[in-house]
């Protein structure tokens, strides 16, 4: 038998007649998308963290290079390709030239098991959240190679300060997980997912309603939407984002662990931490935002709410024009526009959105990367927003709030989950 | 196939260059952060070989484990370490060739043990039927080849392959024209999730309630043009059943041919095989059989585990402690 290699066996073509070798080649078309596609989603999204910084800070952020600068991003990696690779006489040099691509490796390992599409994606595993948790590891050990390995005390200061954070922020983001696992009662992507198609909170009306309020974030309030502040937060300080910054505070530590790389090396890193935000977002995604389920799953709802978020775009943008900044206007107006319509449009089940065809397929894509797409905004403004908390603050916030809340969550989200014992229990067996 | 497998063993033997590669690193490395870092590759190596093997869950838990609870923690008592690296490690004090016999003996007890002890089975659950005319081995796995955690003979939900090696003894006054599967029906377990214990009286009741699942050996029948031309040779069937409901099953096998009698003329013919070691349960997802499994008959390696963290945590402190001048 052919084992993990054929994990997608699903979707590998017949090309060499080699199951094996087919595979392979299909894994390897599959990882040079992939990495084309995080490099090209990394691009864009500095432009777009420049640009909304830009307007949040009342400037129009970069402006020169094509239609509102966007070719700004194209113009950096340009520039981080044909930089000097600079190696310090003080470094280790076996593994300052490692790290890059073990952080790197780390990150990228993590997107295989990601569900993009309905039921598709370029990995299968029936343990998909436990890989995630576990590849992503590498990276704290990518980040403390290059703190040490660089000879340099800012880098070293600004490994351990990451590491230290990382494996703290593991054990809330851990127990959360484990709270809505119990909810699921399964750690596949997908299976997940599907969980979240039907039902409305504490497990009222089983098949008539789906959408948003079948959606893990909606199962038992407020204690999932407790868990998914928790995770939120914690996947802030798992991904090095502002407020918790501070492995590479500009202030305290130059750059922090890769203060000493340039040109294509640090591009390794940096691509990296978007690839990590995207990570997060889409776990975040997956556990609490549905996954690739729509918000409406009817034809009408979809029509509300397309309608409703370009009249709010319009709209926003109309009244921003005379006050505030035009861009945050429309943002806003659209984003409220879209709440107002999700909440207008009846969220009950339609037929054409429980099939598994073409249109699902790419109504799931989109509607993933689109909450994806959504909480890594979030992550941008709140960079743009929030002072950097101190290393003791972080600690304090970890283990002496997050995690004793996030444990009374999970109790709390257990005795909801089997309350149907409970009861049988208080009433003697009889329901 | 012959490539395919190929190819795994290229997969194989790299994997295992790259632990025992590390693992000769760590040992040898003057460097203790080097040596540390070393360890990486041999975890995640080992790790790789425990997926190659189809044990997905093993290899998570192992990198989750090692690579980011015991590796990062004795990363991190190394570099907290004042002047780490000017101490000379103190593996110089040992003889190189003592050291070198006393790993090879260990290394060969180990071969040993693992060769003569362990049971080596191709599949996790193979149950070999015999009735002396034919040997049906029987395995069941599941449809997308990636069975991370199969305990004894645990599926999951989305579907369950049953398959049936058919050797038949090389014999020209017997042939096999259907493989009929027959799965019986679930013990339905009740709301609270209790599992109920099984008795011989429950499965007799069982069999009406069968029916149902019966109809899908009737898709096997479509096999049967293209079964056995000739004796002598073995025929894998498979068959899918997608989307059983949790419960607790039994499955048999029966053989429908035709069978020279005294007189040279063919008769219809049945055979049976005796259900030995034909269960298996079907469950919610993957975290039920994982529980089910560690708190079962895992549960001493599960807590013996603690202790290597116990370990680690211990080497870490010792790695971490402050050299006292002049005592």
């Amino acid at each position: 038998m052919t084992p993990t290699v054929l994990a997608a066996a699903s979707w590998t073509l017949d090309l060499t007649g080699i199951p094996v070798l087919d595979a392979f080649i299909c894994i390897f078309v599959v990882c040079f998308i992939l990495i084309n596609f995080i490099a090209v989603y990394a691009g864009v999204s500095t432009y777009a963290e420049r640009k909304i910084a830009g307007h949040m800070q009342a400037r129009v952020g970069p402006y020169r290079i094509w239609w509102h600068g966007f070719g700004v991003w194209i113009a950096d990696a340009l520039k981080l390709m044909i930089k000097e690779d600079i190696i310090a006489k003080n470094t280790d040099h076996l593994l300052f030239k490692l790290s890059p691509y073990v952080v790197f490796a780390g990150s990228f390992a993590c997107w295989v098991a990601l569900p993009f599409l309905p039921h598709w994606s370029p990995a299968s595993f029936n343990i998909g959240i436990l890989y995630l948790l576990a590849v992503s590891s590498a990276v704290v050990i990518g980040i403390l190679m290059a703190g040490w390995s660089s000879g340099s005390k800012w880098a070293l200061f600004g490994a351990m300060r990451s590491a230290a954070q990382i494996v703290s922020y593991e054990v809330p983001i851990g127990i959360t997980l484990l709270g809505m696992l119990l909810i699921y009662g399964t750690l596949d992507m997908h299976a997940i997912s599907d969980a979240q198609s039907k039902g409305l909170p504490f497990g009222f009306m089983d098949d008539k309603y789906g959408g948003l309020w079948s959606w893990g974030i909606n199962r038992y309030p407020p204690f999932t939407v407790i868990a998914f502040i928790i995770y939120y937060i914690g996947a802030l300080a798992e991904t090095n984002r502002t407020p918790f910054d501070i492995p590479e505070a500009e202030s305290e530590l130059v750059a922090g662990y890769h203060t000493e790389y340039s040109g294509m090396r640090f591009s390794f890193f940096f691509l990296s931490e978007y690839a990590n935000m995207f990570v997060v977002s889409a776990i975040a995604t997956t556990f609490f935002l549905g996954g690739w389920q729509p918000p409406v799953p009817s034809a009408t709802g979809t029509l509300y709410l397309v309608v409703g978020t370009l009249v709010g775009a319009a709209v926003g943008y109309g009244i921003a024009k005379r006050g505030f900044d035009a861009f945050v206007g429309a943002m806003l107006g659209s984003g409220f526009a879209a709440l107002v319509a999700v909440f207008i449009a009846q969220p009950a089940a339609d037929a054409a959105f429980t099939g598994t065809g073409l249109a699902q397929l790419v109504g799931g894509g989109f509607w993933f990367f689109s909450k994806c797409f959504t909480l890594i905004f979030v992550m941008i403004w709140l960079r743009w927003t929030l002072p950097r908390y101190r290393v003791d603050q972080l600690m304090d916030l970890c283990w002496k709030k997050l995690t004793p809340l996030a444990l009374i969550n999970l109790v709390a989200i257990g005795i909801l989950e089997t309350r149907q014992e409970w009861m049988r229990w208080f009433t003697g067996g009889h329901p | 196939m012959a490539a395919s497998d190929f190819i795994l063993n290229v997969v194989f033997y790299a994997l295992a260059a790259a632990a025992v590669g590390g693992a000769v690193a760590v040992a040898t490395s003057r460097n203790i952060v080097r040596s540390a870092f070393a360890l990486l590759a041999v975890l995640f190596a080992v790790a790789a070989l425990y997926a190659v093997m189809k044990a997905d869950f093993i290899a998570a838990a192992q990198v989750l484990i090692y690579v980011g609870g015991i590796l990062v923690l004795i990363i991190f008592a190394v570099m907290l370490t004042h002047r780490i690296t000017d101490v000379k490690l103190s593996n110089d004090s040992t003889p190189g060739p003592a050291a070198f016999c006393a790993c090879l003996c260990l290394l060969f007890s180990l071969v040993v043990v693992i060769l003569f002890t362990a049971k080596w089975r191709r599949d996790s659950d193979v149950a070999t039927l015999n009735n002396k005319v034919f040997e049906v081995a029987l395995r069941q796995y599941q449809s997308d080849g990636s069975t991370g955690i199969q305990f004894g003979g645990t599926a999951l939900e989305d579907s369950v392959v049953v398959s049936a090696d058919v050797l038949v003894v090389p014999d020209a006054s017997r042939s096999v024209d259907q493989v009929v599967f027959t799965v019986s029906a679930p013990e339905t377990r009740d709301a609270g999730g209790k599992d109920q214990k099984e008795t011989p009286e429950k499965e007799k009741e069982k069999e009406p309630a069968a029916k149902d699942l019966d109809d899908v050996s009737a898709k096997d029948v479509q096999v049967q043009s293209t079964f056995l031309p000739y004796a002598g040779r073995t025929q894998t069937y498979r068959h899918t059943f997608e989307k059983l409901p949790v419960g607790d099953y039994h499955w048999r096998v029966k053989l429908v041919g035709h069978e020279k009698d005294v007189k040279g003329e063919l008769q219809s013919a049945e055979w049976t095989f005796p259900a030995a070691k034909t269960d298996f349960s079907v469950r919610k997802g993957v975290t039920e059989p994982i529980a089910l499994a560690l708190a079962g008959p895992y549960l001493f390696a599960f807590e013996v585990v603690s202790v290597l963290l116990l370990a680690a945590l211990v080497g870490a402190a010792f790695l971490a402690r402050k050299e006292v001048k002049g005592v």
